[in-house]
């Protein structure tokens, strides 16, 4: 059967012809088939909207709190109903507002920057999405349950332990964070490998637009900060479950693990959620000063030295627990300096406005908002990067102003900016802004007048997370004054929801921008079709001076690449990362139901871990394994094709057959992820060792010799024998003896995992030593059989032909992954050996 | 329509992806050298040693990675010898010796005040 | 805004305030704050009037060129504040630290849902519950610890906190300068009797306070 492009496309009047065409192709279905969409429109929205209803639970429950605390012994909410209001409050705005808000961004917005139609890969999305929405409800059902956590968003041992949290309050926490979070680490790779990989041919790295640099390394930033609290999670769940020694004192294990791990996530965490937003500033104001971005060399380096920078200076939430000054200093220095990029980005986007002609509308008057509002979270900042000043006002109201000011200044009033700014490409209408500017000033004030009370309040002594507090301390006026401007603000955001709905109803239609906007997204019919672009735009210069009005029309008729359609297929062009020169077709996969089957089957994993039915936990996780392996039988496509032409007298192979198709990008980004939880995993032992109480352990380890280098003989030949596999395949000859045989390796060193960790001395739940070594060797274990499902598919995919001698991609992978977990195993495993010459060395101290 | 071409335009060969590389030992060098004196020092407090020694050791890790951070702005000066640039490896180069030479002034502004404070307490 | 600063300069008292200050250490960090204040004050006024002039008067800030802009104000301004400031902080830090100089008096502080108990070794192992004893004008060091959950030791008006976590011996050095009350409270969330766990600082007279301390009505006092 040949590739049928479906008519020849000629430049003149076919832009309505080609329209049908691709809109067949990509449209979701409609009523129960929305369920199965995988297109980046359809879920950006979702997660966008999704997003802003648990903004909305999380204001109310913070206006809850307001309630509570206007007035001095309030009767209204006791300790342990406050305790869960507060939680939630901090934990549905971080993790169930900003990320997925941020995502939602990203996935609306970055495809058609870009200039490409969706995605790397959109059944993920959809995954990624569900996941979400039902890690999301799982939280929120507690709340309505009573048995919502209850122990502040981060979670402290061994507050949050099963000594003192016994009900499943802190599971719920645990288990429901890690599953969203899980899925915010699957999107973050596939905007990684994405935005390196699909972008309108031409689109060098140094013509991406800006909000293309920042998308990226905000979603590198979330590979590699996102681990360390996956990690912390599992370990502490695994503590209240089945009486690990991780944060036990006690027992060898320290509660300052748990926070080191955290806030290795928490400080990165808020560049992550604040970067996203900075990239949609440096959209806006370039197009609303009528002028390109000022530096935007500078402003790269800036935030590349950003996501680095955040990474090593987390210890400045930690301040008062007993580390040395001089060990402070760092991390003093570090989160003053840290600054210095964020002025630079604040300063281009002042010479920005500087040298252009800025125009005075709604998404101006937010940024100016946020000017006035980020800069004084900004400096405060800084004052509690100071270490002594910090000893005072350290877990106070006067971090929450602080953190308030930022989020408010860097996230709220740059979002609703972009909401207005956008908002006209999704819906193709303009608002009406009858409501727009004196709601913009209720929210202002309202803020203002919130928040800014309780830095002097902090300064006062009124610690956080009280539930209440006696008259005569002096907070009251403040308190009174602050909980008022929290219902000035509610209002204010209530009237922007109001007014932003209005627009979707009664706003005026638009058929072009109406900002003389600069950058791709505007290049197409408003609102977007479900293919994005109907032809794909050649880049010449940077892509933020977009001729948008000449370049719509060209796209729409087809003059683009792929300006048609072919065998029904989703197309869209993969190219080289840093010049942009298309290298791949890529075919995407079309609506199905199976992410949302997947999810469902993780879901169920996790509830039943929350039940603590724990064999049927085993099932789910089966069924979960078995759904992606599905996934995978089913990706690419079912034979070679060649060369095809995607227009412009271009050809290029399908990603099936390149040698680094998308996904192999995807597993090589994961891989980082998962390397960076190893990471943790051994500085967390590491740490235990010389700074947890009760080291050395009454019992000596001891690892058998044989055993352990047997499991290592084990990986070292799979990871061989699947190299081995992969040459065969690549050179015509029939390769699955060699994957046979690593897979009987492979399951060899699980059997000698499992017998090692039955060895283990002390017994994980008597010592943290015991419970590191085990956790080390688990996770070994678990890597080794995920190899096996990558093995397990590839044969399944060269038995029905999808995979072959040009489409290896199958066998690259698992070779990857076998590779990446002989290397951790191996280092594992030596860990666990040197554990009795650790344990001797401790003899030395004074 | 024309015969079937594989490659665009020519021009300056393009950067290779691998070169992306180098936007991460500047930074990487500095987490490197943080993470080296926190736990140097941590170690020295548990293990007893000397004041001056403590310091010493604080001052030999960060000499060692600032000299690292250097080397690598010379391994970048060489790998563009040679190249045609071209717009985006013209980029590319700046923003790299952007990282070096912030990652090299954060190094030394994190860590030098610490030689000069008193150590475990 | 302004009104809300007027209200802040004059509404500084309060028995938990750390800008009422009654020791060195807490001294010390309240004239940082106030230097930190005029700083960040003038600062946000320098952010805001180069705002209002991009918008207001373009012609004055065209004349200065984009790089200039990102230069002076991206790294030379943070440069000039930020360097004379952490350099400030660390000297102030290094005046705080619980140095074993100066003969400091050592009392053990307990925390635990939801209360504190205080141990004097040098007055022979007394110990009071919600109630910690000082001599006013002598350096001081709390050794803390916790039997429980992670608390925190806080005498604003004294000095800087300092966690109490399990497993760990936490040292803080505070120094009373008057006799009088004062007051304490924990500042790490514990759980749902977090807001009532406090306790109370009696200052004696450095003379008085050994005879205080053996005294019978001590208040707090457990009987052992």
């Amino acid at each position: 059967m040949t590739d049928v492009i479906d008519q020849e496309t000629t430049p003149t009047g076919t832009a309505l012809r080609l329209h049908r065409q691709l809109s067949e192709i990509w449209a979701t279905g409609p009523g129960l088939h929305r369920l199965a969409a995988v297109n980046h429109s359809v879920l950006g929205v979702r997660f966008m909207v999704t997003a802003l209803a648990f903004f909305a639970i999380g204001g109310v429950l913070g206006m809850l709190t307001r309630v509570q605390l206007a007035t001095p012994m309030s009767a209204f909410m006791d300790a342990g109903t406050y305790n869960q209001v507060f939680t939630m409050h901090g934990s549905i705005m971080l993790f169930l507002f900003a990320i997925p808000m941020l995502e939602g961004i990203a996935v609306y917005l970055t495809p058609k920057m870009l200039g490409t139609r969706d995605f790397a890969f959109p059944r993920l999305t959809a995954y990624g999405y569900w996941c979400y929405l039902f890690g999301g409800t799982i939280l929120t059902v507690s709340l309505f349950a009573g048995v919502a956590p209850d122990g502040g968003w981060f979670m402290y041992t061994p507050l949050s332990s099963n000594v003192y949290t016994p009900g499943i309050n802190a599971d719920v926490w645990l288990l429901g964070v890690t599953f969203v979070e899980i899925s915010a680490l699957t999107l973050a790779v596939e905007i990684t490998v994405s935005t390196l990989t699909m972008r309108a041919p031409g689109m060098s790295l140094d013509r991406m637009p800006v909000f293309g640099w920042y998308m990226l390394v905000t979603a590198l930033m979330m590979i590699l900060a996102f681990p360390p609290l996956i990690l912390g999670s599992i370990l502490l769940e695994s503590e209240r479950a089945f009486g690990f020694a991780f944060f036990d004192p006690t027992r060898g294990g320290d509660p300052l693990l748990w926070q080191h791990l955290f806030w290795l996530f928490g400080h990165p965490d808020v560049y992550i959620i604040f970067l996203p937003m900075a990239g949609l500033l440096s959209t806006m104001i370039p197009v609303l000063s009528g002028v390109p971005l000022a530096g935007y060399r500078a402003v790269v380096v800036a935030i590349i030295g950003l996501a680095f920078m955040s990474f090593g200076i987390w210890v400045h939430h930690m301040f008062t627990v007993g580390i040395p000054h001089l060990a402070l200093a760092f991390f003093s220095a570090g989160s003053a300096i840290v600054a210095v990029p964020t002025a630079v980005q604040l300063f281009a986007w002042l010479a920005t406005l500087a040298h252009g002609r800025p125009r005075w509308n709604v998404p101006m008057l937010y940024i100016f908002g946020f000017f006035s509002t980020f800069v004084i979270g900004g400096l405060t900042g800084v004052m509690l990067a100071i270490v002594p000043f910090d000893w005072q006002a350290h877990d106070t109201y006067f971090v929450v102003a602080h953190f308030h000011y930022v989020i408010a200044g860097a996230v709220a009033f740059p979002l609703i900016a972009g909401l207005y700014y956008w908002l006209p490409l999704l819906t193709g209408r303009v608002a009406v802004y009858r409501l727009s500017v004196p709601a913009f000033w209720l929210i202002y004030v309202g803020f203002n007048m919130t928040f800014f009370l309780m830095h002097l309040v902090g300064l006062l002594g009124m610690p956080r997370r009280i539930n209440t507090y006696p008259a005569f301390e002096s907070w009251t006026f403040l308190n009174l004054l602050s909980s008022v401007g929290g219902f000035v603000m509610t209002i204010g955001f209530a009237l922007v929801a109001v007014d932003l709905i209005a627009q979707l109803r009664y706003g005026r239609r638009i058929r072009r921008d109406p900002w003389q906007a600069a950058t791709l997204e505007w290049a197409m019919p408003i609102p977007p079709a479900p293919y994005a672009f109907a032809s794909l735009p050649h880049i010449e210069a940077r892509a933020d001076r977009i001729d948008v009005g000449a370049l719509a029309p060209q796209l729409a008729r087809g003059e683009g690449y792929l300006g048609f359609a072919r065998n029904g297929w989703q197309e869209t062009l993969g190219v080289h990362m840093t010049s942009g020169e298309p290298e791949q077709l890529i075919v995407l996969p079309r609506p199905t139901f199976l992410p949302l089957w997947t999810a469902i089957a993780t879901a169920l994993a996790v509830l039943t871990m929350l039940a603590k039915l724990y064999p049927l936990t085993l099932v789910m996780a089966v069924v979960t394994a078995g759904l992606f392996v599905f996934a995978g039988l089913t990706a690419g496509l079912a034979r070679d094709h060649g060369l095809l032409p995607v227009g412009r007298g271009l050809s290029l192979p399908v990603h099936t057959e390149c040698a680094r198709p998308p996904a192999l990008w995807a597993l090589v980004f994961t891989l980082v992820a998962d390397g960076t939880l190893f990471t943790s995993l051994v500085f967390g032992l590491l740490f235990l060792w010389v700074a947890a109480p009760n080291w050395p352990p009454a019992a000596v380890p001891d690892t058998s010799l044989a055993l352990a280098l047997g499991c290592i003989l084990a990986l070292v030949a799979a990871a061989l024998l699947a190299r081995r596999a992969l040459r065969r395949l690549v050179g015509g000859q029939p390769p699955q003896s060699f994957m046979a045989l690593a897979a009987l390796a492979l399951v060899a060193s699980i059997i000698i995992a499992v017998l090692l960790i039955r060895d283990i001395v002390p017994h994980p739940t008597e010592h943290a030593l015991g419970a590191t070594a085990a956790a080390l060797l688990t996770f070994m274990a678990i890597h080794a059989g995920i190899g096996l499902l990558f093995l397990l598919t590839a044969a399944l995919r060269l038995a029905t032909g999808r995979a072959g001698p040009t489409r290896a991609v199958d066998l690259s992978l698992a070779r990857l992954w076998i590779d990446y977990t002989a290397i951790t195993g191996a280092l594992a495993i030596g860990l666990v050996l040197a554990l009795p010459a650790l344990v001797t060395m401790l003899g030395m101290r004074p | 329509m024309s015969a079937p071409v594989t490659r665009g335009t020519a021009g300056p060969p393009p950067v290779s992806a691998g070169d992306l590389w180098w936007l991460v030992p500047g930074f990487a060098l500095w987490f490197s050298a943080l993470s080296a004196v926190y736990a140097l020092h941590h170690i020295g407090c548990t293990f007893g040693w000397s004041s001056g020694a403590i310091h010493l050791g604080l001052a030999l890790a960060l000499v060692a990675h600032l000299a690292a951070i250097a080397l690598f702005w010379h391994f970048e000066m060489r790998r563009v010898r040679g190249h045609a640039h071209g717009e985006t490896g013209r980029f590319l180069h700046w923003v790299i010796l952007g990282t070096l030479l912030a990652a090299f002034v954060k190094t030394l502004l994190t860590i030098v005040p610490a030689l000069f404070l008193t150590v475990c307490l | 805004m302004v009104a809300a600063s007027a209200a802040m300069l004059g509404g500084c008292a309060g028995p938990l305030s750390t800008l009422d200050p009654a020791g060195p250490a807490a001294s010390s960090i309240a004239t940082l704050w106030w230097v930190l204040l005029t700083g960040a004050a003038l600062l946000f006024l320098l952010v805001m009037v180069l705002f209002g002039i991009t918008l207001l008067r373009p012609q004055w800030a065209r004349k200065v060129s984009p790089a200039r802009w990102i230069v002076l104000g991206g790294l030379v301004l943070p440069a000039i504040v930020l360097t004379p400031l952490v350099v400030f902080a660390l000297v102030t830090g290094e005046r705080l630290l619980p140095r074993p100089a100066g003969n400091p008096l050592r009392i053990e502080a307990e925390a635990r849902q939801w209360h504190w108990t205080f141990t004097y070794p040098a007055g022979g192992g007394v110990a009071t519950e919600g109630v910690l004893h000082l001599p006013a004008g002598r350096p001081i060091d709390i050794v803390v610890t916790s039997l429980d959950v992670i608390h925190a030791f806080w005498i604003p008006r004294l000095a800087g906190k300092i966690d109490a976590i399990p497993g760990h011996a936490n040292r803080l050095r505070i120094e009373a300068d008057r006799p009088g009350t004062y007051e304490g409270l924990c500042n790490e969330f514990c759980g749902k009797g977090h807001s009532g766990m406090r306790f109370d600082v009696i200052v004696h007279p450095q003379t008085d306070y050994d005879a205080a301390l053996a005294a019978p009505d001590l208040a707090g006092r457990i009987a052992r």
